[in-house]
């Protein structure tokens, strides 16, 4: 088969000592970018961009590439450490991976998160070779309308994943959203919520307000508590999954790579959007959600495969479209530009080599990072034993530089501790910070598709519903709140709980 | 195990981003005893929804004088108005369900929250409040010394406002971590951290 | 070196006729050795001790991020200094154009590659807070026009943008197009409704990439962009070009007609203009050493090559800062201009 036949010359193209090397160093790059909070992939490769310009084009993408996945790989250890995220596609880990943790399973963590995400990443690319003329073509039947209802599909999936009062959850959604306008307006540029100051016209920067909400609240909740020495007292069981996870988490896998990666196909979607509603997949498909939130490894393999998985289907758009879907992969455009290969529709056979040879490259990387991170799990778990007194001082910094480095800008540091304070203050009063992020993430996208749809439209509304692809993300969100709805209802019929017999008031 | 002790395990062990169970979701656990002079959280809690109403209604006003609707469809205002009004809304329930419980809270209500006090420990706000300002004092000094200074400076201090051990300690690794943060992102990463009007 | 540039000597001959047919004579500025030795001995002593810092207020991977990328390049050629580029971004520039102009050290160490967008956002948006003339220009880097394209798949695949805009004429707001909202995209546009009657529906986008995507599913007629943005596609056949915004026909798109001849006008001109700026008050011996530096870049016929490629046109004519300030006023009067004309400035 053609795809065949070109995937073999890609991989005697990157079966070189050269090509194998860089791809080596991004993999090792990536995954350290992944496991230091604050600084992501797209810093990181802007910084080592000019590095590639002496390199051949294969080499410079394998090795930019490698990073990008590389931090996919190593975002879910701090995660699962010190619930703190590595990224923003490493949020949900948080939240079921430190539990277990916690429980003293961190190994059983940190090595599915790796085998999941390994195993996500290889059938993505899978079909990335053989499906990408057609998956295309599909990325392209995505308009505003489209987009729209993808985002509403995710908006549902975020309502469906708050834990605790529905009330409060729905409250942080809205927060999202009033953080997400703050800014210019997509639509037609007036400034909106800025108060005159220029630095909040840029808007707010995500990986600023994830470090805050989750880090720099995290460690101030903890130091509350003067009696505690280290994240885990307890021993330390398992340092690899056992076979009971893997009963459990095989589907999950699969299931976050399936949705991972279409999500990563359709620009705009992407690894942060697919763990979220992967997280919030297996939840609602879990026999007894209650598990969520305390420890449920599925809560781990489904994000964790599906924002590997997003990744690797990412690079569709751009390979054989020229259409960059995230900001990573516009920089991996201007690079492949930099270097005088024209991605697009002509790369495949204009540039067949280097086309195949970047595919090859992230087959052969998503290898390198199993093998690397794999055996790093024990090292990693030897880390639970450090002192909070060493840990949270290193991780304070690192989060401060990891800001900084985003956009180089001192007004992020500041957004950091604000969402930090707030994070903090709503986290004491039982607020759930995932259902924020989420809605942060989606609310730009939603807003703007929607507004967009509606200039574009002849009728109004109607637009919506004269397109089959709109029509079918529309009806799928409806399906899920009717199942939720449903299910609440059935959950009423049980007798109501007894109620507490007086106690004595002390 | 003292009640404190016990209560800070069962604080270390629970999901982070869930409400803690209250003590009325274990129907058969006694309520802890109320620690004198603690603030519960369910006192404070009517303070944050007044917020809430406030921060809602802010938001409307803004989002109203941008303009909600034009004749393409949402206009700029259109969300803020919206969240706002959710917020507002939301907060507003918050307050009529507390006031609809029981005083003692028999229902398994999420949404009012419990009689646990806010602060478990004695000092944790203080200990708190000094850990905001020791990073507002590195951000600052990140700005305006340059990072090598500021973290050299104030590393130490956050490391003996985490855990308060010597200052021995606090400097050794205050110093270690500079350099350590130093070395992997501008020797290795290449990236340029701010510098002071010193030069470094 | 890259191997699949094409052999030095024929980029050095492709890079001479196209500055010769499109910008003048080459300075003697231009002969490689002679310009870096000039530039040695105009070096501050201790200068500079670490690395320069390029800001471009785009994204990462985008057609200003790369332009700026190979200045940066070249300008380290030429001097043996370090240059890293930054991106500054946020606010579709705002907020890197404010920076700029309100916080950058005027130290030698800090220098921007712009864009003619700063002056929208300096007259329309600053609201005061600054001007774009506390950017100091020292170096012409390139310009281009924007391309008009409709998909080769679409209804209007054999019209000509004339066609269009009587179509647009006729049934008014029937026509999509594309545009980014606050920029020259979207004046561009009305200007072209202003003189011809038109109306279209203009579909706002935050970039090209997405306006090609919206393009190509036919969710839009008529996509905006620069030349880098949709040579892949011409190339493949994808899209075709029907106007470009430049004073004169594009070399790379010669098939398509200007906005002025299909309109039938002299004053629809909109073009991307990119230079050097460093902030206003850098000392006088620094000053002389980046502006040498990144005019030798930007004469030097294999970057003039790169650009080529690009779909960009230098300009080996505006060699010194003096010719640039001059030529950059007068776009500033234009813009002014329009601006005051729509009734966007008072």
């Amino acid at each position: 088969m053609e795809a065949l036949q070109g995937l073999l010359g890609g991989l005697s193209v990157i079966m070189t000592p050269a090509n194998l090397y860089y791809c080596f160093i991004g993999s090792l790059v990536g995954t350290l970018i992944g496991v230091l909070p604050g600084i992501g992939p797209l810093a990181a490769l802007s910084l080592l961009m000019p590095v590639t310009f002496t390199l051949s084009p294969v080499a410079s993408i394998a090795m930019l590439a490698a990073m990008f996945y590389g931090a996919m790989y190593g975002g879910s250890t701090t995660s699962i450490l010190v619930n703190i995220p590595g990224e923003a596609a490493s949020v949900v880990t948080c939240l079921d991976g430190h539990q277990m943790a916690r429980r003293g399973r961190a190994g059983a963590a940190l090595g599915m998160a790796a085998i999941g995400s390994f195993i996500a990443g290889t059938l993505s690319l899978v079909a990335l070779t053989f499906f990408s003329p057609l998956l295309a073509g599909v990325a392209l039947r995505f308009g505003p309308p489209e987009y729209c209802a993808l985002m509403l599909l995710g908006l549902v999936c975020t309502v469906l994943m708050i834990e605790g009062s529905a009330i409060k959850g729905v409250m942080m959604i809205a927060l999202g959203f009033v953080f997400a306008s703050i800014g210019l307006d997509s639509v037609n540029g007036t400034e909106r919520l800025t108060f005159g100051s220029t630095d909040l016209a840029g808007g707010i920067e995500l990986v600023a307000v994830v470090i805050g909400l989750f880090g720099v609240s995290e460690v101030l909740i903890n130091i509350e508590q003067l009696a505690r020495n280290e994240i885990v007292a307890t021993r330390i069981r398992n340092i690899l999954p056992t076979v009971e996870d893997w009963r459990m988490s095989w589907k999950p896998i699969l299931r976050g790579s399936g949705l991972g990666f279409l999500l990563g196909v359709v620009p705009g979607g992407g690894p942060v959007t697919a763990s979220f509603m992967s997280y919030a997949l297996e939840r609602r498909l879990a026999s007894d959600p209650g598990r969520f939130g305390h420890g449920a490894i599925e809560g781990v393999a489904g994000p964790e495969s599906a924002n590997n998985s997003a990744v690797a289907s990412g690079m569709i758009p751009l390979l054989t479209l020229g259409l960059p879907g995230n900001a990573v992969t516009a920089l991996l455009m201007g690079a492949l530009v930099i270097q005088g290969v024209q991605p697009g529709p002509s790369m495949m056979t204009e540039h067949a080599d280097v086309f195949w040879g970047v595919i090859a490259s992230m087959y052969v990387g998503n290898v390198m990072l199993l093998v690397l991170n794999l055996p790093l799990v024990g090292l990693w778990v030897q880390l639970l034993r450090v002192p909070y007194a060493i840990l949270f001082p290193v991780i304070l910094l690192l989060a401060v530089v990891g800001t900084y480095s985003t956009n180089k800008n001192f007004f992020d540091l500041w957004v950091m501790l604000a969402f930090g304070v707030v994070g903090y203050v709503l986290r004491k009063f039982r607020y759930e910070m995932s259902p924020l992020v989420l809605a942060l993430v989606l609310a730009p996208l939603l807003e703007q598709s929607l507004r967009q749809s509606l200039v574009m439209s002849p009728d109004g509304f109607g637009i919506f519903v004269d397109r089959p692809l709109t029509v079918g993300l529309l009806a799928l969100s409806a399906l899920l709140v009717g199942a939720v709805a449903i299910g609440r209802l059935t959950r009423r019929q049980r007798p109501a709980p007894l109620a507490h017999p007086q106690l004595k008031e002390t | 195990m003292t009640a404190e002790a016990s209560r800070a395990t069962a604080a270390a062990t629970r999901a982070p981003f869930a409400p803690a169970p209250s003590p009325a979701s274990r129907p058969d656990a006694p309520l802890p005893p109320a620690r004198s002079g603690a603030i519960r959280i369910a006192s404070l809690e009517p303070v944050l929804d007044v917020v809430w109403i406030v921060v809602g209604v802010a938001l409307c006003v803004q989002a109203w004088r941008l303009g909600a609707w034009s004749a393409n469809g949402p206009d700029s205002g259109f969300v803020p108005l919206v969240a706002g009004a959710l917020i507002a809304a939301c907060a507003g329930l918050l307050v009529v369900r507390r006031a609809m419980a029981p005083a003692r809270r028999a229902s398994n209500d999420p949404d009012t929250a419990d009689a646990e006090p806010f602060w478990a420990e004695r000092g944790a706000w203080a200990r708190v409040c000094a850990l905001v300002a020791g990073l507002v004092a590195l951000v600052l000094l990140v700005r305006f010394a340059g990072f090598i200074t500021a973290s050299a400076l104030m590393m130490p201090v956050l490391t003996r406002l985490i855990e308060k051990r010597s200052w021995w300690f606090a400097i050794g690794i205050g110093l270690a971590a500079t350099a350590a943060v130093h070395v992997v992102f501008t020797r290795l990463l290449g990236m340029s951290m701010p510098r002071g009007p010193w030069g470094f | 070196m890259n191997s699949s540039l094409p052999s030095r000597r024929t980029v050095v001959a492709a890079g001479m006729a196209a500055v010769l047919t499109l910008g003048g004579w080459p300075s003697a500025e231009a002969q490689s050795p002679d310009a870096k030795a000039r530039i040695a001995r105009l070096k501050p002593k201790d200068y500079p001790s670490e690395p320069i810092e390029v800001n471009v207020v785009y994204p990462a991977g985008g057609g200003m991020d790369i332009n700026a990328r190979l200045a940066a390049r070249y300008f380290e050629k030429y001097t043996g200094a370090q240059a890293i580029v930054n991106n500054r971004t946020g606010g579709g520039g705002l907020v890197g154009h404010t920076w700029l102009a309100n916080q950058a050290a005027a130290d030698g160490y800090t220098v921007a590659v712009i864009a003619n967008l700063i002056f929208a956002d300096s007259m329309l948006r600053a609201q005061g807070r600054w001007s774009h003339e506390k950017l100091e220009p020292i170096a012409f880097l390139n310009s281009e026009g924007i391309s008009l394209v409709v998909s080769a798949d679409g209804p209007h695949k054999d019209r000509s943008f004339k066609d269009l805009v009587e179509l647009a004429k006729a049934k008014p707001g029937t026509i999509r197009v594309s545009i980014l909202p606050g920029t020259i995209f979207e004046y561009l546009v009305e200007q072209v409704e202003q003189v011809s009657g038109a109306k279209f529906l203009k579909v706002p986008f935050q970039g090209g990439a997405p306006s090609m995507t919206a393009l190509l599913g036919n969710n839009v007629d008529i996509a905006l962009g620069f030349y880098g943005e949709i040579r892949s596609f011409l190339d493949s056949r994808k899209l075709v070009p029907v106007a470009v915004s430049s004073q004169e026909r594009s070399p790379f798109l010669a098939q398509a007609p200007t906005l002025n001849e299909s309109l039938g006008r002299s004053d629809v001109v909109w073009m991307a203009t990119r230079w050097v700026a460093v902030p206003r008050g850098v000392p006088a011996d620094r000053k002389a050493y980046l502006t040498a530096g990144f005019t030798a870049a930007a004469q030097d016929p294999e970057l003039q090559e790169e650009f080529r490629k690009l779909g960009t046109v230098g300009n080996t004519a505006l060699d010194t800062p003096e010719k640039l300030t001059r030529q950059l006023g007068e776009l500033v009067r234009l813009e002014r201009d329009f601006y005051t004309r729509t009734g966007r400035l008072k």
